[in-house]
């Protein structure tokens, strides 16, 4: 997952110095997997955009003001990406999840299948978005983007005890809110 | 996580492994917005420390240090309180640091500018001073570029006079620092002078000739930075001769020798009329300017020294008024 620490080191001199050439190598590294991490939680691409956009514009401007991550770049990338889409959350009202027209996977599903998934895919968004922020990152990263526990230490700035507390509390949580939503539904 | 709840749960936050493609337009314009704002921040901060750290040295450290003159200090302590009081007035001149020549607000800039060398304390403050508001001029000047503007004899004299004032500066730092502060200078008016030569191949006749005009004086004082460079004793020395011979001198008004007037009246060739006047000084030296600026470490820097105390405005010889003689004429440039 992690970029090799030697690349990263160099790389990270490169942008300190604001240099495009490592700022592009960094951007073309974690653009992708910052989109599809923000997708999945925010679930609209215009919103997915804005948050790589802003990621990277607030990495910039660290850089800038002579702060920015000594190491552990993508942690610090997600990091940001993870604070706006909180920020995000709190600013929009808590909405039910609604089927968009333009959700539809490569696959090409028929109708039927992606109506079901749109579905699901708003009951984990909202079930997501109950937990709280941390909690939420621990699930995300640790489940849907295949980080190891160490890695979300480092992003959390916990032990590796704290982060399997947290993702057991998470777990938890998800059981009751999933359970709830499902009793709704009934 | 051997819990089949658990496992539920995990398999159900996988359907959010799917998300729609990406547009590539979307990553592609994002990708280009990211790296143009590296740019302009890249840009920003050279600018910015230049301004922070002229000559290798923080402005304000050096401005409010301990050893700043109580005068001075409650001298700066009223204005402040004035300024603050007035409140109204604090913001006209808050707001008129960003203006251009021409704009309403920009008498305001220069006059604080000018409060600002008075209160200086030392030819240190006053060299970083003047840098820093040479770098102003030359920012305007791009600005003005940018928009199709002419730069008004004004601010070009006043630019003169400001880099005049920096070169002399550096007669009172040691070696090691006025060779920083040369080459800092000699840095910036390069960027300042390529940007312009760029510009002055698209502009109109008109706004190419004031251009121009900027180019052969900013030349020349490249040319005599790169000569303080080479040899900052020899520089000094010729400062501290100058010095002499104004003190020298009876009269309250400086007098501006023949051979520095020719450096006070670096015009384009189109005026060398007035130019003519200071014939013994630039005979057969023309490069467009009148003045030859050819590395000659004692002789040609003293051609272009302007006999000013460091920090005070110029005093005007018939001769510097050249192209200027007409008040009305002030913004419009020289007539061509």
């Amino acid at each position: 997952m992690r970029m090799d620490p030697s690349l990263e080191k160099e790389l990270l001199n490169g942008a300190k110095r604001l240099d495009p050439k490592a700022l592009a190598a960094i951007y073309d590294r974690y653009n992708t997997a910052l989109y599809a991490y923000s997708m999945r939680l925010l679930g609209e691409a215009d919103l997915a955009e804005d948050c790589v956009a802003e990621t990277f514009s607030r990495f910039l401007h660290a850089l800038h003001a002579g702060k920015g991550p000594q190491d552990y770049l993508q942690a610090y990338l997600y990091r940001i990406a993870h604070n706006w889409i909180t920020d995000c959350y709190r600013l929009q009202p808590r909405q039910s999840f609604e089927l968009d027209e333009n959700l539809h996977t490569d696959g090409q599903p028929t109708p039927s299948q992606t109506v079901d998934e749109n579905l699901q895919q708003g009951r984990i968004r909202a079930a997501l978005r109950q937990l709280t922020a941390d909690q939420r990152q621990v699930i995300v990263l640790r489940f849907l983007e295949g980080w190891e526990n160490e890695e979300v230490a480092v992003l959390l700035n916990k032990p590796i005890g704290a982060v399997k507390a947290l993702q057991h509390r998470a777990l938890g949580a998800l059981r009751k809110i999933l359970a709830f939503d499902e009793m709704n539904e009934g | 996580m051997n819990d089949p709840t658990d496992d539920r749960i995990i398999k159900s936050l996988s359907t959010l492994q799917n998300i729609p493609s990406r547009s590539q337009d979307a990553e592609k314009s994002g990708r280009a917005r990211f790296l143009e704002e590296a740019v302009a921040l890249r840009q920003n901060g050279l600018a910015s420390r230049q301004k922070r750290h002229l000559n290798g040295r923080p402005i304000f450290p050096l401005l409010f240090s301990r050893t700043t003159r109580p005068i001075w200090m409650a001298v700066v302590a009223v204005f402040m309180a004035i300024a603050l009081i007035l409140g109204s007035g604090g913001a006209v001149v808050y707001a008129s640091q960003g203006s251009l020549p021409g704009k309403t607000l920009y008498p305001v800039k220069l006059f604080i500018e000018d409060i600002r060398l008075e209160l200086a304390n030392g030819p240190q403050s006053q060299l970083q001073l003047n840098l820093e508001f040479a770098n102003r001029r030359l920012d305007e000047i791009d600005r003005l570029a940018a928009t199709g503007q002419e730069p008004t004899n004004d601010v070009i004299d006043r630019l003169q006079n400001e880099l005049d004032n920096s070169i002399q500066g550096t007669a009172g730092l040691n070696d090691n620092d006025a060779k920083t502060a040369l080459e800092n200078l000699r840095n910036n008016l390069q960027r300042h002078t390529d940007q312009l030569v760029k510009l002055e191949s698209q502009a109109n006749p008109r706004a190419a000739a004031e251009y121009n005009r900027v180019v052969e004086m900013l030349k020349a004082r490249i040319n005599l930075a790169d000569q303080g460079i080479k040899d900052p004793q020899a520089l000094h020395k010729l400062m501290k001769q100058q010095k002499e011979q104004i003190k020298e001198q009876p009269s309250p008004t400086p007098q501006v020798q023949p051979s520095d007037t020719a450096a006070a009246t670096e015009e384009p060739a189109a005026t060398a009329t007035a130019g003519d006047k200071n014939q013994n000084a630039c005979k057969g030296q023309g490069e467009g300017n009148g003045c030859d600026l050819s590395p000659q470490p004692t002789a040609a820097p003293q051609e272009l020294i302007i006999k000013t105390p460091p920090g005070k405005p110029p005093v005007k010889t018939p001769s510097e008024n050249h192209g200027n003689d007409n008040k009305n004429d002030h913004g419009n440039g020289p007539k061509k």
